[in-house]
């Protein structure tokens, strides 16, 4: 980074006053009309020793004489316009600064910042460098997830960091979710960042999307073949679809443990007695209490089993109702046939994405029971793997995994985020390589912890108090970033913040289309073959290409 | 390089100087750009206030004219009255410039006019070059004159009309209608009462 003047910076204002807290004042010039710029814009602000990047966040209208307002005439003549406009009426930004560039010491490029610029310091709209400069070019670690609002350079996510901490995808319905989450993905993939899991309750991932207008968006299978495998609950849908799926997943009655059927409470309306008989029945029958419990099939047999436990036969019976309509779902099985879940696990291991579809059982009920069921014994395996490693030197901790989990907040919600496999994903598994990527549109009711673990969060637009409150918790600046929140558009816009992005930013999510495509084979060409070969070996090719575009 | 002298000063503070008209009944316009030298520069002044009295307490002036036809013939039949009454202005100070060429600063000068210094009216092009800044406009604010002081800024600006080509003309009111609005913290109607003198 270097400290020459810029080519096309168009000069905002001056900085009138403010706070590292609360953001600064920044007075437009006259000649700038506030309807030209807008919150979530990107500004540079000129310091004496420091060149600042921050956000618009708030744009108000100020009066030199508020009182005197009232008295003014209505201004309906061009001179008496010029004449207010800028002097007695101006604009004022709020302008969060976020990160500060040394001029004395440019090299050591942006850093977080812990000072504000002087009085009248000079502000500027940034240009297309100044995004670059900050949010980095694509590369084997870096993905561009869309060009920020009115520009046309890329956002990029610091894919290693994307990996590291979990991940979260909110907004309401409709605010283009899925969209960004397909991306995040195809960019991991793509710079074969970490294993992905994803539990696809909505078939959108795995082959292909769906799309208001427009040809359905491809999925991770079509755009990388052997590299993503898709596993099916529901071949039948599957089939229809015309998916080239690898594998049909079916799940054991054994497999299934109190605290599956405890995460079902609220979906299937058990009552807390009826979880605690569960707890006793698998005391007594261990993993095979579910097949005991709906294998008593005649009156006698069940009176016999309450008997045996102590309970109430009517409880009992009621129980097993309710337990009895897990039973529609064709993949959960007495005894299941294939050892695909643990298939599963050695592709994951391998680097190898797998999503499961759950082709017509877009049901609450199917999607939470098979997630867990499968996240556990996926945790499980990498708790090994990791404290195998640790022990022997000779052994590599297993490929960084990402797990991507729709509606999150019913597996973590704050009563059940204790019990479930994904409450000890988010809070702990970061030592273990394993993430989440969660996706969801009520971030409020989820586990004030595990949002606390959120390392990036991608904010579509929220209209809901309690769900802005939750997403921006503990982000600095928060009360700013709420404005720029609340008035993002309804579509293809998202606030990105958190660890992956060295400052928050407001991005127009990058199209997903023919182009995309393109663009993604011409990355991987470009470094994708040099990634192969090694450093000075690269350093010697670009020396002779340089020198080859010299001689011509 | 002056003018026609227009008059003679009478007093002489550091803000404002009284000068006696060559002419009587002829002072130069209200707000109007006048100048006189202090010895060492040229104390520009803007025309604040003018006044016909008698000088002599003992003669004030009385009705004469019960018979005569016209004003004029007043004149003709009291010959005397020519010496009798004077007319004086007052003149703010609003700045001074050192030379032809030199800018012209609009802030006090170290020292006032000097006694009996000729008093010259300034010239088209020494009005446009004073109207390269409306500094002078703080200046007359905290000026006590007798006249409301938005009279005199709105009467100042306004002699720049006949001097300067429309823009021009338009971006100096526009300039001076938001100093304005700085001076008077925004208060509209001070403003406007000045605005609605000097545009259209």
């Amino acid at each position: 980074m270097t400290d020459q003047q810029p080519l096309a910076r168009s000069r905002l204002g001056v900085v009138l006053g403010g706070s590292l807290k609360e953001g600064l004042q920044v007075r437009l010039d006259p000649l700038v009309s506030v309807e030209q710029v807008a919150v979530g814009r990107y500004v540079i602000i000129e310091g004496e020793e420091k060149r600042f990047f921050g956000l618009i966040s708030d744009i108000q209208l100020g009066a030199l004489n508020e009182r005197g307002l009232a008295a003014l005439p209505a201004l309906d003549d061009e001179f008496r316009r010029q004449v207010w406009t800028g002097s007695g009426l101006y604009g004022c930004l709020t302008v969060v600064p976020a990160l500060a560039l040394d001029r004395l010491d440019p090299m050591t490029g942006p850093q977080p910042v812990k000072t504000v610029p002087r009085h009248f310091a000079t502000v500027l709209e940034a240009s297309e460098e100044d995004v670059a400069q900050v949010f980095g070019s694509e590369g084997e670690n870096y993905f561009a997830i869309g060009t920020p609002v009115e520009m046309e350079t890329k956002v990029c996510l610091d894919l290693a960091r994307v990996v590291e901490r979990s991940v979260g995808v909110f907004g309401k319905s409709g605010t283009g979710k899925t969209f960004l989450t397909r991306l995040l993905l195809v960019g991991l993939v793509d710079r074969a960042r970490a294993a992905n899991l994803v539990f696809d309750m909505h078939n959108e991932y795995g082959w292909e999307g769906t799309s208001e207008g427009g040809p359905p968006p491809r999925g991770l299978k079509k755009l990388f073949g052997p590299r993503v495998k898709i596993v099916t609950l529901d071949e039948a849908n599957s089939r229809r679809r015309r998916v080239s799926w690898d594998g049909a997943l079916t799940i054991g009655y054994d497999e299934i443990e109190p605290e599956d059927i405890a995460l079902l409470a609220e979906t299937l309306q058990l009552s807390q007695p009826m979880i605690d008989s569960v707890y006793l029945l698998s005391q007594t029958y261990g993993e095979r209490w579910l097949t005991a419990l709906l294998g008593a099939k005649s009156e006698p047999e069940r009176r016999e089993l309450a008997q045996r436990l102590g309970l109430h036969q009517g409880s009992l019976e009621a129980l097993t109702r309710k337990l009895r309509r897990l039973t529609r779902f064709e993949f959960l099985v007495e005894e299941p046939a294939t050892k695909v879940a643990e298939q599963i696990v050695k592709w994951l291991s391998e680097g190898i994405s797998v999503v499961i579809e759950f082709g017509s059982y877009r049901v609450l009920e199917a999607y939470i029971l098979v997630a867990n069921v499968l996240t556990r014994r996926i945790h499980d395996h990498y708790v090994t793997a990791v404290e195998r490693a640790l022990g022997d030197s000779s052994q590599q901790k297993p490929a960084p995994l990402v797990i991507t989990i729709e509606e999150a907040h019913k597996f973590l919600d704050p009563r059940v985020a204790h019990q479930t496999i994904f409450g000890t994903i988010a809070r702990e598994m970061r030592k273990y390589n394993v993430t989440l990527l969660i996706v969801d549109q009520r971030p409020s009711q989820i586990d004030e912890e595990v949002l606390s673990q959120i390392g990036t969060r991608i904010c579509c637009l929220l209209d809901n108090e309690k769900d802005i409150e939750a997403v921006l918790a503990g982000a600095p600046n928060r009360g700013e970033l709420r404005h720029v929140l609340a008035r993002l558009e309804t579509k293809q816009q998202a606030l990105v913040f958190g660890y992956a992005v060295p400052m928050p930013i407001v991005i127009k999510t990058r199209t997903y289309d023919e182009s995309f495509y393109r663009d993604l084979n011409a990355a991987r060409n470009s470094f994708g073959e040099i990634s192969a070969i090694s450093r000075a070996e690269r350093e010697r090719v670009v020396q002779q290409l340089t020198d080859e575009l010299r001689g011509s | 390089m002056n003018g026609k002298r227009i008059g003679e000063v009478l007093q002489a503070t550091t803000t404002s100087f009284v000068a006696s008209c060559d002419e009587l009944h002829c002072p130069p316009d209200l707000g109007a750009l006048v100048y006189a030298s202090n010895g060492q520069h040229q104390v520009l002044g803007l025309v604040s206030a003018a006044t016909t009295t008698s000088p002599d307490p003992g003669r004030p002036a009385i009705p004469r004219g019960r018979e005569a036809a016209s004003e004029e013939e007043v004149f003709r039949n009291h010959p005397q009255l020519a010496k009798l009454l004077r007319t004086d202005f007052t003149a703010q100070v609003v700045g001074f410039w050192e030379g032809n060429q030199s800018p012209v600063h609009q802030y006090l000068p170290a020292r006032p006019p000097q006694i009996h210094a000729f008093v010259y009216p300034a010239s088209p092009d020494l009005v446009e070059r004073f109207f390269q800044q409306v500094d002078y406009l703080w200046l007359l604010a905290r000026a006590p004159t007798q006249v409301p002081v938005e009279e005199l800024m709105a009467a100042s600006v306004r002699q720049a009309k006949v001097i300067l080509p429309p823009e021009r003309y338009r971006a100096l009111a526009v300039r001076a209608g938001q100093e304005l609005v700085r001076l008077f913290e925004g208060d509209p109607k001070r403003v406007d009462m000045v605005l609605g003198r000097i545009w259209p």
